[in-house]
C-alpha cells in the first residue's frame, strides 16, 4: 500500500469464496493490481443468496437478516492488503433486474448500520447491481466508477424498468467502463447520449510468471470454461473428434464444470474419445497457468464473450489460441491475433474449428510469434498497465469514449 | 471457542467442509448441523468436526380414509371410463386430489422445518459462534434470532468461517 494513495472502496457481486473459489477472480486480481498503488482497499462483496419461501415467510426472514447483518460481517485479510467483507443480499428467486439492483443497495446499507461507504472512491463491478449499491451508499462526494463485465446485459437491457436504472446510473457514475467491443457497442447502441461516456478498461492478467514455452505439436489441447451452452463444448467435442481422426495422440482437457457435464460426457463416449478427454471439474484459479503450461494449445469455442479473459491468459502462459470470433477475443488479441493464433468463425459445422486447427499447426511456430504477442498483450493487460489504467481514471477527470491506457 | 455450523440445507458442500476444517484447523471446536446427502460418502468432512445429520424428518400424518375416498378411488373409477373419464380425472385432480397433496406436503414442509429447527435450537446454547451458512439457515431460524440475540449478545454471529482479521479463541 502506499500512504499517498486514494483510499478506495471496491463493491462486486463477484469474489472467490470458498463454494466458487474461481468465481470473481478477476475482481481479486483487479484489487491485487490496484491495491499496491492505494493507502486503502476495502472490498464489499455483496453475494446473492436466493431464498424460495412464501412472500410472508420472507418478510420474517428479512427482519431476522436485518438484525443479523450488521453485526455479522467481520473483516477479512484478502488481496494485496486489502480488507474483504461478504453481505449475503437475500433476495427472491426474481428475473426482475430493477428488483435485484434495489436489494442489492438495500442490504449493503444494512450491513453499514447507517454509515456509508467510508471511500472517497468507490469502484463496482456490474453496474447495476453492484453500481446501484455504491451510489446509493456513497459518502457525499465520493466519486462512483464502475466496469462493466456481464455477458447477460441483453438481457437486462431488454427490461423497461433496469433500463431506466441502467440510464440513472450512468448519469451519476464518475467513469464508466467496459471490458470489450462487444459490451460498448451494446451500450453506446441503448443509451446514445452516454455513449461518449464508456471507456475501456481491462481485466488485469498475471503475466508476472510463466513464459513463452518451446514450441510443441499442438496435441495437448486445452480448454478453460463453464461446461455450459454459451461455451459449446459440444461443437469443440465433435470438431476434436475429426481432429483426432486424423492425428490419434491428440488429447483433451476440458477445465470447468456446470449443469451439461454428464451430457458432454455421454458425447465424448459417442464420440469414441472419451479415453483422451479428461473432464477435470473446477479447479483453483491459481492452478490454471500451471495447468496451461502443460498443454500445447488452449482452444476456445464460445459462442458469445465480452472479454474472452481466458485467450489472453492462455499467451501469458505462453501456449497459443485457437478461438471462436465471438466478440470479446477480437478486442482482446487486437493487433497480435495472428502472433497468438488463429481464429474461427462461430459457426455449427465442425470443419470451420478443424480447418482453422489445420492452418495453425501449418504455420505453428514459424508463422507465429508468441514472445510477440505476449509482450504486446502484457503492455496493455498486466497488472502495472491495468493497475495504472484504474489509478489515472480515479485520480482525474472521468475518461470519456477512449482507451484508458 | 465453540462454533455451531448452521447448514440445513446443505448445498453449499465446498463451502461446508472448507469452512469447517480451517474453523478445526484453528483449534476451534467445531459443531455442524447439516442435511445428509449422498455426496457426503464419497467426500468425507474433516474428523475433527461433530456433525450431527439431519435425517428426513417427519411426515406429516395422512388420513388413508381421505386418500381412498377423494384421491384413489375416484381416480381408478374414471380411468376404467377411458376417454371421457381421462377428462374427469384430470378435472377432479386439479379441484380435489392435487390440492389435497398439496395441503398434505405443506403440513409435512412445516413439521420437518420444525424438526430441523430444533436440531439446531438444541445445539445453540452451547455455542459461543454461529455460523449461518447458507440462507436456509437464517430463514429456518427467522422466527427464534431476535430473541436468541437478545438474550446472547455476546452469541458472535457470522455467514462464514473464514480467516477474519480477528478470531478470537483461535
Amino acid at each position: 500500500m502506499t500512504p499517498e494513495g486514494p483510499h478506495v472502496a471496491v463493491v462486486t457481486p463477484w469474489y472467490p469464496e470458498p463454494q466458487v473459489p474461481f468465481r470473481g477472480s478477476f475482481v481479486r486480481a483487479m484489487v491485487e493490481a490496484t491495491a499496491p498503488g492505494c493507502s486503502q482497499v476495502d472490498v464489499w462483496h455483496l453475494n446473492l443468496w436466493t431464498v424460495v419461501r412464501t412472500a410472508e415467510r420472507l418478510e420474517k426472514t428479512w427482519a431476522a437478516q436485518r438484525l443479523l447483518l450488521p453485526r455479522s460481517v467481520p473483516p477479512i485479510p484478502s488481496a494485496a492488503g486489502s480488507v474483504l467483507r461478504r453481505v449475503p443480499v437475500l433476495a427472491p428467486p426474481t428475473e426482475d433486474w430493477r428488483e435485484k439492483s434495489d436489494l442489492f443497495a438495500e442490504w449493503l446499507a444494512v450491513a453499514l448500520d447507517g454509515a456509508r461507504l467510508a471511500a472517497p472512491v468507490i469502484h463496482a463491478h456490474v453496474p447495476l447491481t453492484a453500481g446501484w449499491a455504491a451510489l446509493e451508499n456513497a459518502a457525499p462526494g465520493a466519486k462512483v466508477y464502475a466496469t462493466e463485465h456481464a455477458s447477460f446485459l441483453a438481457d437486462i437491457l431488454a427490461q423497461g424498468p433496469a433500463r431506466d436504472r441502467y440510464d440513472e446510473i450512468l448519469d451519476r457514475l464518475e467513469g464508466y467502463f467496459v471490458v470489450g467491443e462487444p459490451l460498448r457497442d451494446l451500450v453506446a447502441a441503448t443509451f446514445p447520449h452516454h455513449a461518449d461516456k464508456i471507456g475501456f478498461i481491462a481485466n488485469p492478467i498475471d503475466f508476472r510468471s510463466g513464459g513463452v514455452r518451446a514450441p510443441g505439436p499442438l496435441r495437448r489441447w486445452l480448454a478453460v470454461s463453464s461446461l455450459t451452452e454459451r461455451k459449446r463444448i459440444d461443437y469443440l467435442l465433435r470438431a476434436f473428434a475429426v481432429c483426432r481422426a486424423e492425428d490419434p495422440d491428440l488429447t483433451l482437457t476440458l477445465v470447468g464444470d456446470g449443469k451439461e457435464r454428464p451430457a458432454l460426457e455421454a458425447l465424448a463416449a459417442e464420440l469414441a474419445v472419451a479415453e483422451a478427454v479428461d473432464f477435470r471439474g473446477s479447479v483453483a484459479p491459481e492452478t490454471i497457468p500451471g495447468t496451461m503450461a502443460e498443454h500445447d494449445l488452449l482452444v476456445h469455442a464460445s459462442r458469445h464473450e465480452t472479454f474472452g479473459m481466458v485467450v489472453v491468459e492462455a499467451v501469458a502462459a505462453g501456449i497459443p489460441v485457437l478461438v471462436s470470433r465471438c466478440g470479446g477475443p477480437e478486442h482482446a488479441l487486437a493487433g497480435s491475433a495472428a502472433d497468438a493464433g488463429e481464429y474461427f468463425d462461430v459457426d455449427d459445422d465442425p470443419a470451420v474449428l478443424v480447418k482453422a486447427w489445420q492452418a495453425l499447426r501449418g504455420r505453428h511456430p514459424g508463422g507465429t510469434d508468441l514472445a510477440r504477442a505476449r509482450a504486446a498483450l502484457e503492455a496493455r493487460y498486466g497488472y502495472e498497465a491495468v493497475a495504472a489504467q484504474h489509478h489515472r481514471a480515479w485520480s482525474g477527470p472521468a475518461e470519456t469514449g477512449r482507451e484508458t491506457s | 471457542m465453540r462454533i455451531l455450523y448452521a447448514a440445513p440445507i446443505s448445498k453449499r458442500y465446498n463451502a461446508m467442509a472448507t469452512e469447517t476444517r480451517l474453523a478445526a484447523e484453528h483449534g476451534h471446536e467445531i459443531c455442524l448441523v447439516a442435511q445428509h446427502r449422498n455426496y457426503w460418502e464419497a467426500h468425507p468432512l474433516d474428523p475433527r468436526v461433530e456433525v450431527h445429520w439431519l435425517g428426513a424428518g417427519p411426515k406429516a400424518r395422512r388420513s388413508r380414509l381421505v386418500t381412498l375416498a377423494l384421491c384413489r378411488g375416484p381416480r381408478a373409477v374414471l380411468r376404467r371410463l377411458g376417454g371421457p373419464g381421462e377428462r374427469a380425472m384430470q378435472t377432479w385432480n386439479r379441484r380435489v386430489a392435487d390440492p389435497i397433496e398439496r395441503r398434505r406436503q405443506d403440513r409435512t414442509n412445516a413439521l420437518r422445518q420444525a424438526y430441523r429447527r430444533q436440531a439446531v435450537l438444541d445445539l445453540v446454547d452451547a455455542a459461543d459462534w454461529l455460523v449461518l451458512g447458507e440462507p436456509g439457515a437464517i430463514d429456518l431460524l427467522a422466527d427464534e434470532l431476535p430473541g436468541l440475540l437478545a438474550r446472547r449478545p455476546e452469541l458472535r454471529t457470522t455467514y462464514s468461517y473464514e480467516d477474519f482479521a480477528e478470531d478470537p479463541g483461535a
